[in-house]
């Protein structure tokens, strides 16, 4: 082998393939979860709860591990956006019942709020990915209720998630805000998940029109996620 | 809503899965949505043993099955073998750690998906919707099955007035069926309206398809040049830039783009396997070693295996032995390990004597002589037994094999008699054809011939203006394709001594022509070449 070069190691293709890896293993985790869970469907109640437990906490990991690789094939042009059309309806059905044990868990409602003949044109998969960060989120920090809303928008569609708990901290909201300049480690929070979702929103396209996600706070209370797809 | 009029009663359900446990979670939950029929297997051979015996109207298969076959390689040897009814339902259960490539962007998509961990809602929720579809556009896909085209046009213009919400499906699905019955024009305006709401990849390729049929090959490389820059997962695209290519005579193109292609999605076995036939043309051999042994690893477990993956592997790295020289051993031994892999898996005599065949001349290719002889008369004398008792059912694998063996070892003649026979039994096989000529001394196809007759034609033309060097460039890039022609070569050399007449003699040159014509031989006196021959021969 080569003398190794510690001044020039390529740490994001190191990061990569180390995410690649533990996303495979805690892909087997969960499964094996689901197996445990579907055995001990008899169970006590008890139970049940450190499996819900055990697999949020395993579904948290795993989601910061997509978002990565996520993020580090956009950079390497290996993750496109595989646009097709897409009714809201059933697409907010399908977010309410892939979070069903997460809100029942945080005792939380998702209300739908879209007319039926709302579609737009995006990647299911990866939008999927930007509302399960923004409903998670949400779900911590409301009190009851979580409302997803799709609303035709500039040729486009607008969506919303809107909670009713003390909304976004103003730093979060001004302009230029840590997730659209990077990751940062020194809010606490790394906002890795908006990062990843601006992204996201910004590999949508159409006509000259570029995706994109906003903050904002409800002048009747509670935080509001937009995402803006053209 | 299960008990009295479920709409799942009547259905025959299948479920694959290597985890038992999975297989009942998933039983369960069908069962509680009034399911009755319902069959469990745990790997991909008993699921097409399955379906073969059976036609399935929903299927849940998960992508990863353990050893053996994966949940996309049954679905496409299920399609492909018409083992499943074209309105089954194939839903994929994915775990989000296998979903590396862009599972929609195949050829054989599967219907849906249900990623893991999933709860009984969404996979109720799933089959709902999925089994909604195919019962809606049931009528369309059962016109196509049986073949009526017609009928499934008219299902389809009606369906798109009838059913606003499934409009696009419909859409898609007529400009597919407009350009099956070659109908362009009208494909083309079905894909420009839905272009004109959304530029939707699949209408932007059925254009390109559409110019492409037109032979209007620079508007469709507009449309597709934008889509292969941003590296799309579609590989139709990639699939028609190298057609576009190929029309236009470039061939080095059309590897660039299939290279292209397989570095985008490196698991299709059908696209390795043109690369490497493709990059042998071109005369790029490590790019066709590269090929062969990936198309040989992904063919594993899928329809595609079989013992020409292995062979074709083995033969090329003797191509590249051949002009590497044997100081690689590592090659020889990979070679050699499947090379004895392939006996173990198939045991068939015209399999071993063809196994026999390549390492006769990998041995050669290593200095084995004696071993490498041992082998070759053992082949010899099988091949003379197999074919008294199968005539030409030997394959005509075996026959362009031994033929090839024979004019490694000196037995140009012999060769000569079993390519033309070859010729002469497959004179449509267009691939098998290139291969021949590839081998032959003189073009023995009709493609070969008209090949032929063109490039002397232009070779000519450029002798006579006196262009010297461009008619070496012509004649080199030709031997390329036919590296045995004994016409190519002759005028390769005349060109060259041409050409020194006027530049001025050159050693190094001269050199190469005599090694050419020494590969030539001796001409009989009844050759065609024989005058041009001892011309030549006399200058040198």
């Amino acid at each position: 082998m080569a003398t190794p070069d510690s001044q020039n190691i390529d740490f994001s293709m190191l990061l990569a393939s180390a995410a690649h890896d533990m996303k495979n293993s805690l892909g087997m985790l969960l499964s094996t979860l689901d197996q445990m869970d579907a055995v001990a469907v008899d169970q006590a109640q008890e139970l049940k709860g450190y499996f819900s437990l055990l697999r949020g906490e395993a579904s948290r990991i795993n989601n910061d591990l997509i978002y990565l690789l996520s993020l580090y094939r956009l950079q390497n042009k290996q993750l496109q956006a595989n646009v097709d059309e897409v009714y809201l309806p059933e697409f907010f059905e399908d977010q309410q019942l892939r979070h069903a044990v997460l809100l029942e868990a945080f005792n939380v409602s998702l209300l739908i709020d879209v007319a039926d003949d709302v579609l737009a044109y995006f990647d299911a998969e990866l939008i999927a990915g930007v509302l399960n960060n923004a409903i998670v989120n949400a779900a911590k920090y409301t009190q009851s209720v979580i409302r997803l809303s799709a609303t035709p928008h500039e040729g486009g569609v607008l969506i919303e998630v809107l909670d009713d708990g003390p909304g976004f901290p103003p730093s979060m909201i001004d302009e230029n805000t840590d997730y659209q300049r990077g990751v940062s480690f020194k809010s606490g929070s790394t906002n890795l998940g908006l990062f990843f979702s601006n992204h996201i929103a910004a590999l949508h396209t159409n006509e000259g029109q570029q995706g994109r996600i906003e903050l904002a706070n409800n002048p009747s209370g509670g935080g509001i996620f937009r995402l803006i797809l053209p | 809503m299960a008990s009295r009029e479920s709409p799942y009663k009547n259905l025959k359900f299948l479920i694959i899965d290597d985890f038992p446990a999975m297989c009942k979670q998933i039983e369960r939950i069908l069962n509680s949505a009034g399911a009755e029929a319902i069959d469990i297997v745990y790997n991909g051979e008993k699921a097409l043993l399955a379906c073969s015996k059976q036609k399935y109207d929903v299927i849940f298969a998960d992508f990863n099955l353990g050893a053996g076959k994966n949940g996309q390689q049954l679905l496409e040897e299920l399609r492909h073998r018409k083992l499943i009814k074209s309105t089954c339902a194939y839903i994929m259960i994915t775990a989000e750690a296998t979903k590396d490539f862009v599972f929609g962007a195949l050829e054989f998509a599967p219907d849906t998906y249900l990623n893991k961990p999933f709860n009984q809602a969404e996979l109720l929720q799933r089959l709902q919707r999925i089994v909604l579809e195919k019962q809606a556009i049931g009528p369309v896909l059962m016109a196509q099955e049986v073949g009526n085209i017609d009928l499934a046009i008219e299902l389809c213009i009606a369906g798109i007035q009838s059913d606003p919400k499934r409009r696009t499906t419909y859409m898609k699905m007529l400009g597919e069926f407009y350009l099956r019955s070659a109908k362009y024009e009208k494909a083309k305006a079905v894909f420009d309206q839905v272009l004109s709401v959304r530029e939707l990849d699949w209408a932007k390729l059925g254009k390109a398809r559409c110019h492409f049929e037109l032979q209007e090959y620079d508007q469709a490389n507009d449309i597709l040049a934008p889509m292969l820059a941003q590296n799309t997962p579609h590989m139709e695209a990639y699939d028609l830039m190298a057609g576009i290519a190929a029309k236009r005579g470039d061939n080095r193109g059309v590897q660039a783009v299939l290279e292209h292609a397989v570095s985008v999605s490196p698991r299709s076995v059908k696209r390795q396997k043109q690369l490497a036939y493709v990059a042998e043309e071109n005369n790029d051999l490590l790019a066709a070693e590269s090929a062969h042994k990936f198309a040989m690893k992904s063919s594993e477990h899928s329809m595609h295996e079989g013992p020409n993956m292995y062979l074709d592997y083995a033969n090329s790295v003797n191509k590249v032995m051949a002009i590497q020289g044997p100081e690689n051993s590592d090659r020889f031994k990979e070679s050699q390990r499947v090379l004895g892999k392939v006996k173990q898996k198939f045991r068939d005599p015209i399999v071993t004597m063809r196994v026999n065949m390549v390492s006769s001349t990998a041995n050669k290719l290593t200095g084995n002589e004696a071993e490498a002889k041992a082998l070759m008369e053992k082949v010899a004398s099988d091949y003379a037994l197999l074919e008294g008792q199968m005539g030409a059912s030997i394959g005509p694998e075996s026959r362009l094999e031994f033929a090839n063996l024979l004019i490694d070892n000196g037995q140009q003649e012999r060769a000569q008699e079993i390519l033309k026979a070859l010729a002469a039994d497959y004179p449509d096989d267009e691939v098998l054809c290139k291969k021949i000529d590839r081998a032959s001394s003189e073009p023995l196809s009709k493609l070969g011939k008209a090949a032929a007759i063109k490039l002397n034609r232009e070779g000519k033309q450029l002798l006579q203006e006196k262009n010297f060097a461009d008619a070496v460039v012509l004649f080199s890039q030709a031997l390329d394709l036919y590296p045995n022609n004994i016409g190519l070569k002759l005028n390769l050399v005349l060109a060259q001594v041409q050409k020194m007449q006027v530049d001025g003699r050159n050693a190094e040159t001269t050199q190469v022509c005599r090694d050419i014509l020494s590969s030539v031989g001796e001409l009989s006196s009844d050759s065609e070449f024989y005058k041009l021959y001892q011309t030549l021969k006399q200058s040198l």
